[in-house]
């Protein structure tokens, strides 16, 4: 699913949906994996911010089936919002990387194509000039 | 397959005939000449077809070798006389429209719907050039398509004597499958098989014949005159390629280790007309099937186990096999899993593994692979994914509704929510048939509305609008020739022979082919067209340049039907949209008579701050699916 993967250090860089360029870091120390400026010009306190911390929280919603369902006691997921672009992170609870590569790449597919997509087609054109029609 | 086309349209506008007299009582009050269809077109309809027998001219020998291979219909404007007079001999049913490019879009239309190869066709240079949007929107449809073209003769070539010269082949290059100037009048029957092999075999696109005058002219006493000319069976084979037995095995292992396996049933399997094996496959093993493609109905949308109203568990699937997916789309394009394996089945191995990284391929016609693969996989059941799709469907409903809600508070004017809802009742939970009306989901932002609404429960259901080409406009087009089907009864429309379509475009895209309201009243081809009027294009515009966006405000397409021979009703509240609609599909099941019904919104509707939810995003694939 990834081209143009490349690895410098601990961050990994790749092309990945449209072929938007993507950047996931490693930190070994606080074991965090972090999609690094995953959406810019989001406002803080916007309705776009609002809905999507909500839509992230979902992923921990009991009633979400199990194989769509972040475990908190392996994955916590931490929104962070720099000067307009939003960060995610997620703290691996767990010794099992495997499960939090896997799950935080779901998390960001359905943010994109479950999320932004359907529900801000407009910033998606805006801001990753992705066509409207 | 029948195609008493004379009749229908005798009956039909002999009935028609007072209706509409009576219905143009604004006409009337004026004392202008009433609308009326002059007694030439049932004359000409009624007069009996005639093969033609050697001695024979070029245009002729190309009009028996299409009836020969079942050439469905031609949509056309005048121009390439002797080609369409001679395919007219044959008694291919004919249309006459208005703009070649509305009548390619027919073409395109009615293939999509029924499966079978239609023509279009208009005169060199001007006629041909207006096809142009549509043949790519065809092409990019992946339509067995057949355009011609008159041309100049070859022994004119570049002098611009008289007018219209134009080289017409390198304009179709990148949007056709294969194209041909006939150069070599012995040959004409051969090229004519060329064009039917490429048509009829593997992934399918326009094929595009022009016919210089000495092509079409041309005289032969006998057969002996024509360097090639043998029947079908000798030219072309009906063989399909069929699957390694040892990559179904493979499949079959994928599909009985997942826990929610999903077929998105796409183009390749309405052409291979696989849908009983589709369904024979997904049943034996609960595999869910999610439909994309230009044309809706595979697989029914009210089956326990479509996906295709459940857009939330497409990330649940965890093995997904794409069948006949020819617009393929990149990785992002699809809501599915990075995790989900993926496999791919189509014709041609060139195509697989572009775009998005496939674990298995498959080569092979799509249905004698879903055959195969319903013969090798395993019975299971999948209660608990069964249950997922149910929920997901449900949550769908659910949003919609609350959508439809929202829509209904907006009393000034008409909400494409309202439009949607109150057609998907009319259509599904009212008197007739679910499976009865064909619509042409056309329109842009509307499209983002309606789309959720409309539902398909068998092949043929639904035409997906412009598709891939996204072009704005050919929507009156692509219904006059979906009707046109409709009408005759051709391949799954059969048993709703007879019935109104409906279609749906926006008030940019009825400026491309409106005209053809004309067209549809003169056949009395019964077409319920609703117009979303929101004044705008589409996309909106800011500061200096908004003025390049805009049209006037409360436009009456409805009057442009009227003044056409058609009807018009003019909707600005929400509840009138419901009596309007029903009010115009009964007319055109009684008289068939075509009516638009102009749908007066906002541009302000596409803002969500002001009118939430605002212009929507689609999930893809599904119902929504409009780019694959």
């Amino acid at each position: 699913m990834f081209r143009s993967f490349s690895c410098i250090g601990s961050e990994f860089r790749f092309a990945w949906l449209w072929g938007l360029p993507f950047q996931l870091a490693f930190d070994r120390k606080s074991a965090t994996l972090e999609f690094r400026k995953l959406l810019p010009n989001v406002a803080a306190g916007s309705d776009l911010e609002v809905r999507l911390k909500a839509f992230v929280r979902g992923f921990h919603a009991p009633d979400r089936p199990a194989h769509r369902r972040l475990d908190p006691a392996r994955l916590a997921v931490h929104y962070f919002n720099r000067r307009g672009t939003a960060t995610l992170a997620f703290a691996v609870r767990d010794q099992d990387p495997g499960y939090a590569v896997q799950k935080a790449l779901q998390v960001v597919n359905e943010i994109f194509l479950g999320f932004l997509n359907l529900h801000y087609p407009e910033y998606m054109a805006a801001n990753f000039r992705l066509p409207q029609e | 397959m029948k195609k008493s086309r004379r009749d229908f349209l005798n009956r039909s506008i002999a009935t028609a005939a007072g209706a509409l007299g009576a219905s143009n009582t604004a006409a009337a009050a004026t004392s202008a000449p009433a609308i009326r269809v002059p007694e030439a077109i049932p004359a000409a309809l009624r007069s009996p077809a005639k093969a033609a027998t050697f001695p024979m001219r070029g245009a002729q020998v190309f009009a028996r070798a299409c009836k020969e291979e079942g050439l469905a219909a031609l949509f056309c404007c005048p121009g390439n006389y002797d080609v369409i007079n001679a395919i007219a001999e044959e008694g291919i049913p004919c249309f006459g429209g208005r703009t070649e490019g509305s009548m390619c879009a027919a073409a395109d239309g009615f293939i999509r719907v029924t499966g079978e190869v239609a023509a279009c066709s208009g005169t060199e240079g001007p006629g041909f050039t207006n096809m142009i949007m549509n043949i790519a929107a065809a092409n990019a449809a992946r339509t067995p398509l057949l355009v011609l073209a008159s041309n100049k003769r070859v022994s004119e070539d570049d002098s611009e004597m008289g007018i219209q010269t134009a080289y017409q082949q390198p304009t179709t290059e990148g949007m056709r499958k294969y194209g041909k100037r006939l150069i070599d009048p012995n040959r004409v029957y051969e090229y004519a098989a060329y064009a039917f092999r490429q048509l009829k075999t593997g992934v399918p696109r326009p094929v595009h014949l022009d016919f210089p005058a000495e092509i079409s002219a041309a005289r032969y006493k006998d057969a002996g005159e024509l360097r090639y000319f043998h029947e079908k069976a000798r030219y072309r084979t009906d063989a399909r390629p069929h699957p390694d037995p040892k990559r179904i095995r493979v499949l079959a292992d994928m599909i009985a280790k997942a826990e929610r396996p999903m077929i998105v049933a796409s183009t390749g399997v309405f052409y291979s007309r696989a849908w009983d094996p589709l369904k024979a496959l997904a049943e034996k093993a609960d595999i869910a099937v999610v439909e994309s493609g230009v044309s809706r109905g595979n697989f029914s949308d009210g089956h326990r186990l479509s996906a295709s109203t459940a857009p939330g568990a497409l990330m649940s699937a965890d093995v997904v096999v794409l069948v006949g997916q020819y617009s393929m789309p990149n990785v992002g394009e699809y809501h599915f899993s990075p995790d989900a394996k993926i496999a791919r089945i189509d014709p041609d191995a060139a195509d697989i593994g572009r775009n998005m990284p496939v674990d298995l391929g498959i080569v092979s016609c799509e249905k004698a692979a879903l055959e195969a693969l319903a013969e090798a996989v395993q019975p299971a059941r999948r209660e608990p994914w069964v249950a997922e799709l149910a929920a997901e469907r449900k949550k769908f409903e659910d949003e919609n509704a609350d959508f439809y809600r929202t829509g209904l508070s907006y009393k000034d004017a008409v909400h494409p929510a309202v439009i949607a809802h109150d057609l998907g009742e009319f259509l599904y939970r009212g008197n007739l048939a679910k499976e009865q009306t064909t619509v042409v989901s056309g329109g842009y932002g509307i499209a983002r509305y309606t789309r959720r609404f409309l539902r398909a429960y068998r092949p043929g259901q639904i035409c997906n609008g412009a598709y891939q080409y996204g072009a704005i406009g050919p929507d009156c087009g692509y219904s006059f020739g979906v009707s046109a089907a409709v009408q005759l009864g051709i391949g799954p429309q059969q048993p709703y022979r007879g019935s109104p379509v409906i279609g749906i475009t926006g008030d940019a895209g009825f400026a491309y082919s409106g005209m053809e309201l004309e067209t549809m009243s003169k056949y009395r081809i019964p077409v319920v067209m609703i117009v979303y009027n929101n004044n705008a294009w589409g996309v909106q515009g800011s500061g200096r340049a908004s003025h390049m966006y805009l049209f006037q405000e409360n436009l009456r397409y409805d009057r442009i039907a009227e003044a056409l021979g058609a009807r018009g009703e003019y909707v600005t509240r929400p509840e009138d949209f419901l009596p309007a609609l029903k009010r115009s599909f009964a007319i055109a099941a009684k008289e068939k008579i075509s009516t638009v019904i102009n749908c007066q919104a906002r541009r302000e509707f596409w803002v969500r701050a002001q009118y939430p939810p605002g212009f929507l995003g689609k999930v893809e694939p599904g119902c929504m699916a409009y780019d694959h």
